[in-house]
């Protein structure tokens, strides 16, 4: 009698399966490690380049010169960490099988460092997603996974990593369904959910459970009120478009000069962040500090406008001389000063009760990260995670849906595919082709 | 003789086309790798947690410090008389030290200096929405409703600052926020709300003369004249020379009429006051003039019926009749002399109703004067104050 004997292959694939739930609990811890430590190494650096009150030669001299080095290490040695991570997450998911290099979570945490450490103008959650996908890569070569399972511990990675970052773990879960994948995956939704509780559960008890931003409750004072979030959600999309044309123009420019070039890009805009810090400090880093600010209605109108403004341009300056840093917290920091700028003019003029300005911050912010990230689902429920305030939910729906449809049109291609499309990188899915029909007209061409 | 498969790495024999052996060795290589790895990982984690807490806390510690430093900055800025800027120094220590109210409550006083006063509003909501029993920041809030004159939130927010949990260490900052919102209610009008929170002031107060000299004042501005009285004689008890307590007594007994008891006090307060000294002499008038008062000889009675007919032509003769007032002046003043030829025709004994009709024939004078002409005085006012003391009995 013989007896059946399952062949190696298949014992090892049963095995795998078993392995990958341990895999995405360990992943989504040590991804979320990476996140809280990078997201200290930033303030640490942060606090060691600038001091307390930084001197205007200080706020010139650190963006300029670190930017010197970071720019050698980004050309020399880790050319796969410029921009903001997320992009080169997605492209590693859809085209690569999951393939990160060991160099690049690395290289992504030391320039990420010194780039937001030394006042840069962008956020640390992109290339913290791009640190923790990298983070479970590497895991999974190291054991020898298959392919597929190589690729799905990316988003599991991702996820751990934003959960980590926003202290959000629903909404990064969300975000590496509906931005890495690009599909509510049922099968990955589990390794991710649990990979996000792993990560966020290591985060709370290091940092504790406080929520990013902490603000007083806001509540919809009359009905009408919603027509001015729908405003604001109008202003919101235009900003968005603004500034994903302003980003990618910028970034094009910067990509046509001559590739020697390319080493001194990083500084040539540490050079112009320093000149605008020199005015402008606020808008240094992830500046989360006056966003908490714009949340509490403790800034001004005319600063809100300013700051707003002048981070739209810091960001674009940064982001496309190739330094290492992503867009979240900006569009964050630029839809909360716009959104407080709105709120003022509508207390002034509305006829009807308004809540305060710090309400309009509240909606503005998820209005400009739906607008600009596309990702709407990731934005309504990581704004209510960041403040924990069920009450603006339905405004913010409101100005999300609009700055959503309005970016949509009039910025047909999201931002990130854009961004892989001048790195002369295609996913692997249609693109909305750009044009006024819009989705029937690309149902019609057969896409 | 049978050609048995080998296999090329370990010559033991295949079965069907694979070596049991070597496929029992590669997947027991792969368990093994694989519990390697996941125990280092593992270890990684651990060391990587413990490393990753220890740096929180050296940027926790630093922070602490960091925003120490700007709390002091912002302090010397607002001490300097620049509250904007100190905003942003209590700005920047709130961030840093999130769990500090003192930070943030700084930083609301110096948005309300700088007279942004929905910003620091907003800033102590904040601050309420995980403390909500801090009294300090009800306190303010308080303040900052008064303020906005929203009058329910200003009362509410008071009375959740009384009924907070205060420190041991100023066991009386109670009683001073409820002397607070005694003030704010008298001064919206609330006298009936001022007098309840007054009824549960007196009832913690301690022996000290200035906690019921404040307490009898307000009492006093409630409209409470019996226990403001009650008060400054407690003050007089602990402190008889207490010169506010003795004008105050004799305020208090002047508005509940008691004229004799207000005479007594008013005669030891000092003559710096000029209501003090009027008062003084509308008691000494009201009771010296009384031609009703119990206990009189009709002589007296005449005598002083006399001379408040003499006060009153007085007070006609400086009142120039004008208009409309001309007839009713020319009319009350017939009346005044007829009536005063009638007292002297008659002597020293009058019925007790002719004295009652002279003193309203008087009060009647001393309304019509002050109503066509302004006339006021301590005569004039001790005439009308025994005018209208019969007139309330009358009806």
């Amino acid at each position: 009698m013989t007896r059946f004997r399952r062949p190696a292959a298949q014992q090892l694939r049963l095995r795998e399966n078993q392995l990958f739930l341990t895999l995405t609990i360990v992943t989504g811890v040590l991804a979320g490690l990476s996140a809280v430590l990078f997201a200290l190494g930033i303030d640490l650096a942060t606090r060691f380049f600038f001091g307390i009150n930084p001197s205007a030669v200080r706020l010139f001299l650190v963006p300029s010169l670190v930017s010197l080095v970071t720019g050698l290490l980004l050309v020399r040695y880790f050319p796969d960490v410029r921009g903001s991570g997320v992009p080169q997450t997605k492209a590693a998911f859809h085209l690569h099988d999951g393939v990160i290099p060991a160099r690049v979570p690395l290289g992504k945490f030391l320039t990420g460092v010194l780039c937001i450490g030394s006042g840069h103008s962008i956020g640390r959650e992109g290339p913290s997603v791009q640190i923790g996908a990298g983070i479970a890569s590497a895991i999974g070569q190291w054991l020898r996974l298959s392919p597929a399972r190589l690729r799905d511990l990316v988003p599991v990675g991702a996820a751990g990593a934003l959960s980590a970052a926003f202290n959000t773990p629903v909404a990064a879960v969300l975000f590496a369904l509906e931005e890495i994948i690009g599909d509510m995956n049922a099968a990955l939704i589990g390794s991710t959910v649990v990979a996000s509780v792993a990560s966020v559960v290591v985060q709370r008890s290091i940092l504790g459970n406080e929520p990013l931003f902490r603000v007083p409750p806001y509540h919809l004072e009359h009905p009408a009120e919603l027509l001015a979030y729908a405003a604001l959600g109008v202003i919101g999309g235009a900003l968005s478009v603004g500034f994903c044309k302003g980003l990618l123009k910028l970034r094009a420019a910067f990509l046509a000069m001559p590739r020697r070039t390319r080493v001194l890009q990083p500084a040539m805009g540490g050079v112009a962040i320093g000149g605008i810090l020199i005015f402008v400090p606020e808008v240094m880093g992830v500046g989360y500090e006056h966003l908490d600010q714009a949340l509490h209605g403790g800034l001004l109108f005319r600063t809100m406008v300013l700051l707003c403004l002048v981070k739209i341009v810091a960001t674009l300056i940064s982001y496309s001389s190739g330094n290492a840093g992503g867009i979240f917290a900006p569009s964050l920091f630029i839809g909360a000063m716009a959104g407080g700028a709105v709120g003022t003019i509508v207390q002034q003029i509305a006829p009807f009760p308004t809540a305060g300005t710090g309400a309009y911050a509240l909606v503005g912010m998820g209005a400009l990260f739906a607008g600009i990230i596309r990702a709407p689902m990731t934005s309504v429920f990581m704004i209510f995670e960041i403040t924990q305030d069920y009450q603006v939910l339905v405004p913010l729906m409101v100005a999300n849906l609009l700055s959503f449809i309005i970016s949509r049109r009039y910025q047909p291609t999201p931002v990130y595919h854009a961004l892989l499309e001048q790195d002369n990188v295609h996913l692997p899915f249609p693109l909305p082709t750009p044009t006024r029909g819009g989705d029937a007209d690309s149902r019609a061409a057969g896409l | 003789m049978d050609h048995i498969p080998r296999c090329q790495n370990c010559d033991g024999p295949l079965v069907d086309g694979r070596c049991p052996t070597c496929n029992a060795t590669a997947l027991f290589r792969f368990v093994q790798r694989e519990v390697v790895v996941l125990v280092v990982l593992c270890i990684v984690g651990v060391l990587a947690f413990f490393a990753t807490r220890a740096v929180a806390r050296l940027y926790a510690e630093i922070q602490e410090r960091d925003a120490a430093e700007w709390y002091r900055v912002g302090q010397r800025l607002l001490d300097a008389g620049d509250p904007d800027p100190a905003a942003d120094a209590f700005g920047h220590a709130s961030t840093m030290a999130r769990e500090n109210h003192a930070y943030r409550l700084a930083l609301a006083a110096a948005l309300t200096a700088a007279e942004r006063d929905e910003a620091a509003r907003q800033v102590l909501l904040g601050i309420r929405s995980v403390a909500p029993e801090h009294p300090e920041v009800n306190l303010r809030l308080a303040r900052l409703e008064a303020r906005r004159e929203d009058e329910t939130a200003a009362v509410r927010y008071y009375q959740n600052a009384l009924y907070g949990v205060w420190s041991p260490e100023d066991p009386e900052a109670r009683g001073r926020l409820r002397v607070e919102l005694i003030e704010y209610l008298l001064a919206r009008g609330q006298r009936s709300r001022a007098l309840a929170e007054l009824i549960a002031l007196e009832g913690n107060l301690d022996a000290e003369p200035d906690a019921h000299l404040e307490t009898a004042r307000l009492f006093g501005e409630a409209g409470d004249a019996t226990r403001a009285l009650v008060h400054y004689e407690r003050v007089l008890a602990l402190d008889p020379k207490n010169v506010d307590a003795v004008a105050g007594a004799g305020e208090a007994a002047f508005s509940l009429g008691d004229y004799a008891r207000a005479q007594r006090f008013l005669r030891l307060a000092p003559d710096d006051r000029p209501d003090i000294v009027e008062l003084r002499a509308v008691a000494g008038m009201v009771l010296a003039r009384d031609p009703l008062a119990p206990r009189l000889a009709y002589a007296e009675r005449r005598r002083r019926m006399l001379l408040n007919l003499k006060e009153s032509f007085e007070h006609l003769r400086d009142c120039p009749a004008e208009g409309d007032a001309h007839p009713v002046l020319e009319r009350l003043q017939q009346e005044a002399e007829a009536f005063e030829t009638a007292l002297r025709r008659r002597g020293a004994a009058q019925p007790l109703e002719v004295i009652e009709s002279g003193v309203d024939l008087v009060y009647r004078i001393q309304r019509a004067t002050a109503e066509h002409c302004g006339a006021s005085g301590a005569s004039h006012r001790a005439l009308l104050i025994i005018g209208r003391r019969y007139q309330t009995d009358q009806l």
